[in-house]
C-alpha cells in the first residue's frame, strides 16, 4: 500500500510536467491544427539556456524568469519567421518544417553544450519532503509549480480580454477577424506561450532526468499521450491526460511484471493506440464535424 | 440633428464604392461595381444565387482580393486588412452566422466589442442587447453552439452592435429560419432602423422581405449592378417581380 501511495504522488509529479508539454501541444494544434514535434527539443533548448545562466552566476529564480521570457520571445520568433509563411501549406510541408526544427534545436544544443550529461540544479533540493515523506521535496516542488501553472493559465483564459480573443481565434478565425481580432498576433502569442510551458517543464524535470540534447525525447512522447488521452481539441483535457499518463506509467512500471524502468515508455504508446481505438477524440475531446 | 443625419441632408454618402472589382483566385467575381449607402438607411442587394451578391460584402471587409474604391465617411478602405475597417466602424454579420462555439453567449457579445476600450459602456450595451432580445439572456452562460438557429442569428446581430457599428452588413439574416422567426427578426431588423437610425447592407434571398425594410436596392446579376433605385420602385417594375418576388 505504501509502495501504492508513493508511486502515484511520483507519478502525479511527473504527470505535471506531461500536464504542461500537453497543453503546449495542444494549444499550438488548435491555432494552426499541426502537432508541433519540436515541442520538447524547444523546451530542451530553453533548458540548456537556463542552465547556461546559472552557471554566468545568476541565481535559479532569476535564470528561471528570464528563461521564460526569452522562450516567449523565441516561441513568437519562430511563429512569424517559420510558420506565418507556411500558414496555408499542406500537412507535409509542416511536418518537414517540424522535423527541421527538431535536429536545428538538437544539433544546436550539442554543438553548444555539447552532448555530455550535465546535472541540473532543483530549487527545493533533492531531500524527501519531511522525516519519512513518501515524497521527495524536488517532486513536491514540481508538482506545486506545474498546477500553479495550469491555474493561472486557466484563468487567463476564462477571465481575461486577450485570452477570449485568442479562444475566438482558434475556434473561427474567420468571424474572429470580423470582430477586429488579429489573429495572426494570436497565434504567435500562442506559440510564445507554448515555448514558455514547456520552458517551465523542462527546467523541472532536467534535475530527475539530467541534461542532454536527447533529455524531452521520452517527455514528449509522454506529452503527445496524455494530449491525446485527454483530447487535441481540450486544453483541459489535455492537463487531465498528462497527470494520467504520469500515473499509470508509474503505477505500471512497478507492479505489472516485466514492464519494470525500461519499458514504461511503451506504455505511453500503449495508451496513445489504445484511446485512438475506442475515442479517437480523446476523453474529453469534441469531434470536429465540418460542414460541406 | 444626428451627425448621420445632417450628413444625409447634404446628400453625403456613407459608403461609397466605385469600379469594386473583386477576384477568387484568378476568376473575377464582381466586375466595376458603384454604389452608395446614405446614413441611417437600409440598403439591400438583390440577385440570384451566385450573382456576387455575398461576395460583395466580403470584398467590403477585406475577405477578398479587390481593385477599387470604396471609401467609408470618406476615408478609402479598399485594401485594407479586415480587423482595420472591422475597428473602423464596419460590423459584419456573416453567412451562417459566425458564431463561436465553446465560447457562451455572453462572451460572444463581449467578443463584438473587442476593438473599444470602454469597459463600463460595453457592460451598459450588453445589458442592452439582452433588452433587445430577451431570448438571449436568459441563455447568457450557455455555450452559443446549444442555440436555436434563430437564437444563434440573433446573437450575431447582437455580437455586431456591440462594435456600434457605423455600418452594418448582413448576410442572408433570414436563411435556415423558421417564418415566424424571420417576421421577429425583421421587426428587430426596421427597430433599429427608425430608433437607432443604424446604417444596414443587406443581402437577402427573400427579396419581398428585403424589399419592405430596406431604403434603396441594387440588383446584382453576374457580378454586376444591372438596376438600381428606390426600394418601393423597384419592388413595383414588373421583371423584377416575375424574376425575384414570384407574383
Amino acid at each position: 500500500m505504501e509502495l501504492f501511495i508513493h508511486q502515484v504522488l511520483a507519478g502525479l509529479a511527473t504527470g505535471g510536467i506531461y500536464a504542461c508539454i500537453a497543453l503546449a501541444i495542444v494549444m499550438i494544434y488548435q491555432a494552426i491544427h499541426h502537432l508541433n514535434l519540436a515541442q520538447g527539443e524547444m523546451a530542451m533548448f530553453s533548458t540548456f539556456v537556463a542552465w547556461q545562466l546559472i552557471e554566468w552566476g545568476m541565481p535559479y529564480w532569476a535564470a528561471f524568469v528570464l528563461t521564460l521570457v526569452l522562450s516567449f520571445a523565441a516561441g513568437v520568433a519562430i511563429e512569424r519567421i517559420v510558420f506565418r509563411p507556411l500558414h496555408n501549406a499542406p500537412v507535409l510541408s509542416h511536418i518537414v518544417v517540424f522535423i527541421a526544427l527538431f535536429s536545428i534545436f538538437n544539433s544546436a544544443a550539442g554543438f553548444i553544450w555539447d552532448f555530455t550529461i550535465k546535472s541540473f540544479p532543483s530549487p527545493f533540493g533533492s531531500q524527501p519532503l519531511f522525516e519519512g515523506a513518501p515524497v521527495s521535496a524536488h517532486d513536491t516542488g514540481m508538482f506545486g509549480v506545474t498546477f500553479v501553472l495550469l491555474i493561472l493559465l486557466f484563468l487567463f483564459f476564462r477571465f481575461t480580454r486577450v485570452g477570449l480573443a485568442m479562444r475566438a481565434a482558434a475556434v473561427n478565425p474567420e468571424s474572429a477577424r470580423l470582430v477586429g481580432i488579429r489573429v495572426g498576433w494570436m497565434v504567435a502569442l500562442g506559440w510564445g506561450m507554448a515555448a514558455a510551458i514547456g520552458a517551465v517543464a523542462g527546467m523541472l524535470i532536467a534535475p530527475v532526468v539530467f541534461l542532454e540534447p536527447n533529455m524531452m525525447l521520452s517527455i514528449l512522447l509522454y506529452g503527445f499521450a496524455g494530449a491525446v488521452v485527454g483530447g487535441l481539441t481540450s486544453p483541459a483535457g489535455a492537463v487531465v491526460g498528462g497527470f494520467i499518463v504520469g500515473v499509470v506509467e508509474n503505477l505500471a512500471g512497478s507492479f505489472i511484471p516485466y514492464i519494470g524502468q525500461e519499458l514504461k515508455l511503451t506504455i505511453a504508446l500503449a495508451l496513445i493506440v489504445a484511446v485512438l481505438m475506442v475515442r479517437p477524440s480523446g476523453l474529453f475531446g469534441s469531434r470536429l464535424v465540418s460542414r460541406v | 440633428m444626428t451627425a448621420a443625419q445632417t450628413r444625409a441632408a447634404s446628400g453625403e454618402a456613407l459608403l461609397r464604392v466605385r469600379g469594386l472589382n473583386a477576384f477568387y483566385g484568378r476568376i473575377q467575381a464582381l466586375f466595376d461595381i458603384d454604389f452608395d449607402i446614405a446614413p441611417g438607411c437600409v440598403t439591400t442587394l438583390l440577385g440570384a444565387n451566385g450573382a456576387g451578391k455575398t461576395t460583395t460584402l466580403r470584398a467590403l471587409c477585406g475577405m477578398i482580393p479587390t481593385k477599387g474604391d470604396i471609401e467609408l465617411d470618406g476615408v478609402n478602405i479598399g485594401g485594407r486588412a479586415t480587423e482595420d475597417i472591422v475597428s473602423l466602424g464596419v460590423a459584419h454579420v456573416p453567412e451562417g452566422r459566425g458564431t463561436f462555439i465553446g465560447v457562451t453567449v455572453e462572451e460572444n457579445l463581449r467578443l463584438g466589442a473587442m476593438t473599444r476600450r470602454d469597459r463600463r459602456e460595453i457592460s451598459a450595451d450588453i445589458e442592452r442587447m439582452y433588452q433587445l432580445f430577451p431570448r438571449l439572456a436568459e441563455r447568457r452562460a450557455q455555450q452559443a453552439q446549444t442555440l436555436s438557429g434563430g437564437e444563434q442569428q440573433m446573437l450575431a446581430i447582437s455580437r455586431a452592435l456591440m462594435l456600434r457599428p457605423k455600418l452594418m452588413l448582413l448576410d442572408e439574416p433570414s436563411f435556415g429560419l423558421a417564418p415566424l422567426i424571420i417576421e421577429e427578426l425583421f421587426e428587430t431588423l426596421s427597430r433599429l432602423k427608425t430608433d437607432e437610425g443604424i446604417s444596414m447592407l443587406i443581402v437577402e434571398q427573400n427579396a419581398a422581405l428585403a424589399l419592405e425594410i430596406a431604403d434603396h436596392a441594387y440588383l446584382i446579376e453576374t457580378g454586376r449592378v444591372v438596376m438600381s433605385g428606390p426600394a418601393d420602385e423597384i419592388g413595383r417594375d414588373e421583371s423584377i417581380r416575375r424574376a425575384y418576388l414570384g407574383y
